[in-house]
């Protein structure tokens, strides 16, 4: 793993603009974000409630030096974040759909319990592909949509993320989930 | 969708939501110019936009965002420097409101299109955060996020700057202290009461969501522009505290804390209640209302101003208000509800708000008030003063006279022979206390030149008894007795010990020690010092009132029951359970002879022999009990009586006991039910009830339920009683009881260990009831592999349930089979053996047919038997085990599955060593 310092120098690279940077701080964030997210619920992190914000949290506690980055670039390491939470709930709700034929686990990793806070896989892997949709439509919306509902950010950080205004992402927010809504109804 | 242009439809849409709903329809009419298909397009999606409000968020996130954004850039702040301009969140920091020995206060402002909206962020400059308290810190956050009351300044987030100081972001209250609002506006006694109840209703609020205050000051209670109060700061203080007292956020609460408002258990650094809230409230209504407050605190130092507020007591409002005719109004059921809250003691004031609500609801209406506590003595009183005009007052004699027989025939039933006696005697008492009243009624001649509360006028009487009638021994004793019985039922102990014991010297001298007179002070006395928890001095005066009882009336009298009865509960309460329940009998055969079993004393006393055989393992017997008491009970009483709720308690634990979790359930629900409507949801009474159904559903296998009731009562406890309390302690340890069940291993051995540990300092090391705190924290040992200590913590436990159970009974099984496992696990398989040896005799004697701790024992034992290789034997064992458990649980249950692992095991063992 990455030391605080050089994770914290990648975030500041990727908010100034470095597609390379972006590229290598992914799967780092990624990694960390699996291993809690799969660390097992009952002995590790009973104290931590259910949430992404938490999970994300955590895990930028635990990667990035916060006295040498700024709020901004804070919200950038949090879209990321969100767009590997995303790809971590969907891929565990995937797993788990198959299991369901098969065999009958307890949910006993913190990913389970976010999935159950989801409504179950199904409601998530839909949303996936339909976000997946979206993004061939307005990538931008799909963007918003992923930071905001997986990453559980607020309207101010995605802003700030996103490089638009508040504005713009309330109204983005608001078309977004009324295609998706309308879509998944017609898929039903 | 795919032949049409997005970008159109985009921007259609995106105008169409600026505008009001209302015109929509033509804008989009106009825009499309006929494109049905586009129309069509724009107008679902905007359909689903409103829809689909809410979706895909979490409403409380949503509701919260704003402060969260706020709560982000706070913690990156240095607090040292200049915070005025710097923009947090969307909101930006306008001025500096406050400054205290906390820290300060800003006041931040967001003006963004859609809406204004101000908020305080208050950060707190004492101490560091270490990162220990976090976790804490978060979760006492998210409580007091959950408080919304209209009274109480709501609290939006909070965390710690990056340089290591807590900040909280609360709403913003543009107000004054309540002090300085009724100095300035000049509202009058009746209206301050009013005000000060929309203050009582608030803490109410937050008392029963479990938030204590712990600093209320006028400086906390604000009063804004349209008159309504705003509680500011709620829980802040305990925001701050740490867990333990060395190692604080900040001080803790006592150093930082207003003295002038301060409980003597904060002075004293002990344990804080709602009791503590309520005092503070009590010191803020005598300054509203007197003018002043009750001490005089200018230039004393610090030291004395503590002493002062543990030792002296409060000079009653009406004595030291300097407003011109005030007095006269504070006096009597003021100066009463005020000293109420005022007094040293906590478990004496008023522990619920809702007390101090009614009785200052009932004070308006002239109604009687608790701090008065109901003699009837009081209430004639009352009634005298409510009816002072009119021909009313002749009701107000007879009702004395009513009172006085009620009074008279209480005292001295056993005398009916003496009838002349009686005769004269009810006429001296009736003069006497007639007299009493006219003390303090001005129309009388002796009235005394004010009205009097009830203590002062017990407190009197005591000395008119002594001044008046102490040439009359009868009436001295009989008079010096009651007044005693009397101030014990108003909490004045110290002065009812006075009475009783100067009843008992003037009795022994006048009637002799060896009277009935003296047998039945000397009762009083036994179970007033039950009342105290005196249990030793409370033997005592029982077994002085027994002998006497017995020499003069023989070993079979009627008047025997009674005392034995009392005598019994003694030997209950010391845990002498065998000698308890030998008493019981005889006073239920004495009752029988004399034909007084058909009332709701005996059945009392037949639920309390009950209670004694449910904890001596006699569950047969103390259920025909248990059932015969409620059956008597629910035709006796009309509606949910006291009597009901505990009985109906008891059978949930007789059944609980029993293994019978689905009517024990089905019980503790019912009593539950009954208790909540008895005295509401916030008393504690409901522990027992919370802890007992939380272990009901965790052998039920419910381990939610389970956990959600034990964090129930931890969090009861922990506000009603403090976190340093026993009752605390019991809570936690059910606690961990739930997180073991639910694998949480760790969590379950810290608050074990915390448990015992607040055990240990509320009881002598060879107390009994350290059995089940050791017993706990060694199983939990043992599964984290401690084998050591795990021996050395059950090794005490049976040494003590020996001791107080008895060698052979139920829960010493327990105990030795739990050790057997230890040394088994630990490898010391002679020992184990041996042990088990021992428990065998118990589980197949004492333990019904196939309990499931019989089970367990097995399963023990096969494990032994398993790791010396005696394969056939642990089969064996297996296998019984196996069907004792199919027999209590459904079969999935854990205990199934590991003896019929256990069995394969030794079945596949078994035939491998066979082959070689």
């Amino acid at each position: 793993m990455k030391t605080k310092s050089e994770v914290t120098k990648l975030l500041i690279e990727v908010r100034q603009g470095s597609k390379e940077a972006y590229e290598q701080l992914f799967p780092i964030v990624y990694d960390e974000l699996k291993r809690i997210a799969y660390s097992n619920l009952q002995q590790e992190r009973n104290d931590i409630t259910l949430t992404e914000t938490a999970l994300v949290h955590e895990v930028y506690l635990k990667m990035v030096d916060q006295t040498k980055v700024k709020a901004e670039n804070r919200n950038h390491f949090m879209a990321i974040a969100a767009r590997c939470m995303r790809q971590i709930l969907v891929d565990h709700a995937r797993k788990k759909k198959a299991e369901k034929r098969g065999g009958d686990q307890q949910d006993i990793t913190f990913i389970d319990g976010l999935l159950k806070v989801h409504q179950q896989s199904m409601e998530v892997i839909d949303l996936d592909n339909k976000l997946k949709e979206l993004s061939k439509i307005d990538e931008r919306l799909a963007e918003v949509v992923t930071l905001r509902f997986f990453g559980q950010m607020t309207v101010y950080a995605t802003a700030e993320a996103l490089g638009v205004s508040e504005r713009t992402v309330k109204r983005d927010w608001a078309k977004a989930r009324g295609w998706l809504y309308k879509e998944l109804k017609k898929s039903e | 969708m795919g032949d049409l242009d997005w970008n159109r439809v985009e921007t259609i849409v995106d105008q169409a939501l600026e505008l009001p709903e209302e015109e929509r329809a033509t804008f989009i009419e106009q825009k499309c110019q006929g494109d049905e298909q586009l129309k069509g397009e724009i107008t679902t999606l905007l359909e689903s936009i409103s829809c689909s409000e809410g979706w895909l968020e979490n409403p409380k996130n949503y509701q919260r965002e704003f402060y969260q954004e706020i709560a982000d850039d706070v913690e990156l702040l240095s607090s040292g420097r200049n915070l005025i301009d710097t923009q947090v969140g969307s909101y930006l920091i306008k001025e500096k409101i406050g400054e205290g020995g906390m820290g300060a206060v800003y006041l931040a402002e967001r003006s963004a299109d859609e809406f204004e909206h101000r908020v305080a962020i208050k950060i707190i400059r004492q101490g560091q955060a270490s990162k220990e308290n976090l976790q804490r810190f978060k979760r006492e956050q998210q409580i007091l996020a959950g408080l919304n009351h209209p009274g109480i300044a709501q609290f939006y987030d909070g965390g710690v700057t990056v340089d290591g100081f807590p900040y909280i972001i609360m709403e913003y209250v543009d107000g004054v202290p309540i002090d300085e609002y009724c100095r300035r506006s000049n509202i009058d006694l009746d209206e301050k009461i009013e005000l000060f109840k929309k203050v009582l209703e608030a803490v109410r609020y937050a008392h029963e969501n479990l938030v204590i205050h712990r600093d209320l000051k006028p400086g906390n209670i604000l009063v804004n522009s349209d008159g309504k109060i705003k509680i500011l700061d709620f829980g802040i203080s305990k925001l701050l505290e740490s867990e333990s007292h060395e190692s604080s956020l900040t001080l803790t609460g006592a150093r930082l804390l207003t003295p002038r408002y301060a409980a003597p258990e904060q002075v004293k650094q002990q344990n804080i209640t709602t009791a503590t809230d309520l005092y503070a409230l009590g010191i803020v209504f005598y300054e509203l209302a007197a003018g002043s407050g009750p001490y005089d605190l200018e230039n004393q130092s610090p030291y004395e101003i503590e002493q002062i507020i543990l030792e002296t007591n409060p000079k009653k409002p009406s004595a030291r208000t300097q407003i011109p005719g005030r007095s006269q109004k504070l006096y009597g059921d003021l100066d009463a509800v005020i000293l109420k809250a005022l007094r040293k003691q906590p478990e004496n004031r008023y522990r619920l708000a809702n007390e101090f609500l009614d009785d200052l609801s009932n004070y308006q209406q002239g109604l009687p008030v608790s701090a008065q506590e109901g003699t009837f003595q009081y209430r004639a009183h009352k009634f005298f003063k409510r009816h002072k005009q009119g021909a009313a007052a002749v009701v107000g004699i007879l009702l004395l006279i009513i009172g006085l027989t009620g009074f008279y025939t209480w005292r001295i039933t056993e005398e009916r022979n003496q009838a002349q006696f009686e005769a004269e005697r009810a006429q001296q008492i009736k003069e006497f206390m007639l007299s009493m009243f006219d003390r303090s009624n001005p129309d009388m001649a002796n009235y005394s030149g004010r009205e009097q509360s009830t203590t002062e006028m017990l407190i009197a009487g005591m000395q008119k008894v002594e001044d008046e009638l102490s040439n009359r021994p009868e009436m001295h004793i009989e008079m010096l007795a009651s007044i005693g019985d009397a101030l014990s039922n108003i909490d004045e102990f110290e002065k009812a010990d006075q009475a009783l014991t100067k009843a008992l010297i003037r009795s022994r001298k006048y009637y002799g020690a060896n009277s009935h007179q003296t047998a039945d002070i000397l009762s009083d006395l036994a179970n007033y010092n039950h009342e105290i928890q005196q249990y030793e001095e409370a033997e005592n005066y029982i077994l002085e009132a027994l002998a006497i009882d017995s020499t003069i009336n023989g070993e079979h009298s009627e008047s025997l029951s009674d005392k034995i009865s009392i005598y019994a509960s003694n030997q209950f309460l010391q845990s002498n359970y065998h000698r308890a329940r030998q008493l019981f009998l005889e006073a239920d055969s004495l009752d029988k002879v004399f034909g007084r079993t058909q009332t709701p004393g005996y059945h009392t006393m037949l639920a309390n022999l009950g209670e004694t055989e449910l904890f001596l393992g006699e569950y047969q017997q103390a259920e025909n009990h248990f059932l015969q008491a409620l059956n008597f009970y629910t035709n006796y009483y009309d509606s949910m009586h006291v009597n009901i709720a505990m009985t109906q308690y008891r059978l949930g634990m007789l059944h609980h006991y029993r293994s019978e979790y689905k009517k024990a359930e089905t019980y503790l629900l019912k009593s539950l039910d009954g208790y909540k409507t008895l005295y509401g949801a916030y008393n504690s009474q409901l522990s027992s009830n919370y802890a007992m159904l939380a272990r009901t559903y965790r052998l039920l296998g419910d381990l939610d339920q389970a956990h959600n009731y034990a964090l129930k009562d931890a969090d009861l406890t922990k506000t009603l009683f403090s976190d340093t309390s026993a009752m605390y302690a019991k809570s936690l340890n059910n606690l961990a009881m739930m997180q073991k069940a639910q694998g949480q291993l760790k969590a379950a051995k810290n608050n074990y260990e915390q448990s015992l540990l607040l055990y240990q300092q509320h009881l002598d090391s060879d107390n009994p009831d350290l059995a089940m705190p050791l017993y706990n924290l060694a199983d939990v040992l043992m599964d984290l592999g401690n084998y050591d200590r795990s021996h050395d913590l059950i090794k005490r436990v049976v040494e003590i349930d020996k001791a107080k159970l008895g060698p052979r009974h139920p829960e010493v099984g327990i105990d030795l089979n739990k050790m057997g496992a230890i040394l088994t696990k630990a490898g010391h398989f002679a020992q184990a053996d041996s042990v088990f040896a021992e428990a065998e005799g118990i589980f197949l004697g004492k333990f019904p047919e196939n309990h499931y701790r019989i089970g367990e024992y097995f399963v023990n034992c096969g494990i032994l038997n398993l790791k010396q290789q005696n394969h056939k034997e642990a089969s064996n064992y297996f296998k019984q085990a196996i069907e004792i458990f199919n027999t209590n649980f459904k079969e999935d249950n854990r205990r199934i599955a590991q003896a019929m692992a256990y069995l394969k095991k030794s079945q596949q063992a078994a035939v491998s060593s066979a082959n070689q």
